[in-house]
């Protein structure tokens, strides 16, 4: 007789998202409710919500860490503006500042297409999320991702302070925006949590 | 902190079920009844953060069952409601039956 195994990367994701919590006594009863006929999408739902209340759980336990999560995440973000058009201006040619002067560069070197322009700068901004992400994490690494989720919010109240008088102009832009942010910071964080112990 | 008359409403209805559930009272049994009392699906978690404020608070008590091959090697937490738990309860009532009354509309 085989016996039914509830979905074991969920609980794996769990412990690994947010490790500062023992979520043994959870997944036994998400096992027991799992063998008694529910769904895998409701196990699934189950581990979604207990990695929302773990974390919140988490960052209301550790206010200055997730504060100073907060500001780190900002200060890399901030960080990462100018240094991605630095980079973008590298990247298709176009050359960079050194101590005032603009040395361009030479013309082989030149990207051809006009739109590589807009495409480079954007990936600069990815790949910098990204790396705020994972920054975020190896900083709080007990934590795991939870520290992460503190950073979201203080790079959308950020954003919203930035963009506050554009709001109105722009809103889906800014959502869309945001939430690719967020999207590539959390990818970019649970690239650096541990792996939990296999029991 | 916040005294024990200051009780939530899921305060108030988790101690309602550990009252219930007696000795039976684990996540899952708790979820349960609150899913059949509320008719809508109910997060485990969230049952257990709102478990562990009324440990802390002092007005549950928890222990830890035997691991059972049907939870995959786990064990149950089991808990408990205490004296200062059940006081906390008797004064939620009182104070919600003084509400209540003379308002006709709720019956």
């Amino acid at each position: 007789m085989t016996i039914n195994q509830p979905p074991r990367f969920a609980g794996r994701l769990l412990q690994r998202l947010v490790p500062a919590q023992d979520h043994d006594v959870l997944l036994g009863d998400l096992c027991e409710e799992y063998r008694r006929g529910r769904s895998a999408a409701w196990y699934w739902l189950q581990v979604l919500a207990a990695i929302a209340v773990g974390s919140w759980k988490d960052i209301r336990a550790n206010k200055l860490v997730a504060v100073r999560a907060g500001l780190v995440g900002v200060g890399l973000i901030i960080l990462s503006a100018p240094t991605s058009v630095a980079l973008q201006h590298i990247l298709t040619g176009a050359g960079f500042l050194w101590h005032g002067i603009w040395i361009g560069l030479p013309r082989y070197w030149r990207y051809p297409y006009p739109s590589s322009y807009f495409v480079v700068l954007q990936t600069c901004f990815l790949v910098f999320d990204l790396c705020v992400g994972w920054i975020v994490v190896r900083l709080h690494r007990s934590h795991g991702l939870t520290m992460v989720f503190a950073c979201c919010g203080a790079a959308a109240a950020f954003r919203v302070a930035l963009l506050a008088p554009h709001l109105q102009m722009l809103p889906l832009g800014v959502l869309s925006g945001q939430l690719l942010e967020w999207l590539l910071l959390m990818l970019g964080g649970s690239l650096a949590t541990r792996r939990p112990e296999v029991a | 902190m916040a005294g024990p008359s200051s009780l939530g409403a899921a305060d108030l209805m988790i101690l309602l079920v550990l009252m219930r559930l007696g000795d039976d009272a684990y996540g899952v049994t708790i979820a349960r009844e609150l899913e059949e009392t509320m008719r809508r699906p109910v997060a485990l978690a969230s049952v257990y953060a709102t478990l562990d404020r009324l440990v802390e608070r002092g007005l549950a008590v928890s222990e830890l069952g035997e691991p059972t091959a049907e939870r995959g090697g786990r064990a149950k937490k089991y808990f408990r409601i205490t004296g200062k738990g059940l006081r906390a309860v008797r004064s939620a009532k009182q104070s919600l039956v003084k509400l209540w009354k003379d308002l006709p509309q709720l019956g």
